[in-house]
């Protein structure tokens, strides 16, 4: 970019305008704000080996993995929350919780936000779904 | 105007750069169609605007039950600190500082 009066002006313009974006977005954001927090309430399922460490998964981190694994990898977090029965500050902390054991990744827009497995969460979301299968299969 | 990140040029109009800049500095990962709306005027230009940055590999796009969200890819995150390097070095960037202040 030169600095040129053209370029000076477009640049001033977008810089305004994202300006004045970011103070509305940031007004309407506060209304949608809501802090995580990590279910208390979480049975240790079981404990699998991916990627090369140990986990240890409890039944909503479990639950939440196979929610998104079902949606091919991608999820909304209320999905995660009408299916795991959490209500949208827990289901955001287990979200949260998840992606600090780096299973998945959380895109936050106040109003909106989407969970989508990383490659080690899949990995881990298979070795459930197959456990799982295994302990309930009949027979 | 042009930005070089990376060794690459990017040919950006006000509604790119704008759309850059809000997603860089809002102060979340991630932004809706409407919040780009705001960006670049209305709903077509945040269309063409999302689909542009997607073409240039600047954006990512993620659709989900009938909404999408935008993220920025590392290389859009370089551009739009050129484009606020720019900016402060030409004393423009004045209204972007108030309005993270504003509601800091």
């Amino acid at each position: 970019m030169s600095g040129e009066p053209d370029e000076r002006r477009e640049l001033a313009r977008a810089v305004e305008r994202a300006a004045r974006a970011i103070a509305l977005m940031r007004k309407r954001a506060a209304s949608h704000h809501i802090e995580g927090e990590v279910p208390k309430r979480q049975r240790p399922l079981l404990k699998l080996e991916a990627g090369g460490i140990q986990l240890e998964v409890t039944d909503k981190q479990a639950a939440a993995l196979l929610v998104v694994k079902g949606g091919g990898g991608i999820e909304a977090l209320n999905a995660i929350a009408r299916a795991t029965g959490l209500n949208s500050k827990l289901a955001l902390g287990l979200a949260k919780q998840l992606e600090r054991m780096e299973l998945v990744k959380l895109l936050a827009a106040p109003q909106r936000k989407v969970v989508i497995l990383t490659p080690l969460g899949w990995e881990v979301a298979e070795k459930v779904e197959r456990e799982l299968e295994k302990r309930f299969s009949v027979g | 105007m042009i930005v070089e990140a990376d060794g690459k040029r990017f040919e950006l109009g006000w509604r790119e750069a704008a759309a850059l800049i809000v997603m860089r500095f809002v102060g979340w990962n991630a932004v809706t169609l409407s919040d780009l709306e705001l960006a670049t005027g209305n709903y077509v230009s945040a269309v063409s605007t999302a689909a542009r940055l997607k073409a240039l590999g600047l954006v990512d796009e993620y659709s989900v039950r009938g909404f999408k969200l935008f993220t920025l890819t590392e290389l859009g995150e370089r551009v739009a600190e050129e484009l606020r390097k720019r900016a402060e070095s030409l004393g423009l960037w004045g209204p972007v500082e108030e309005a993270l202040g504003e509601t800091r």
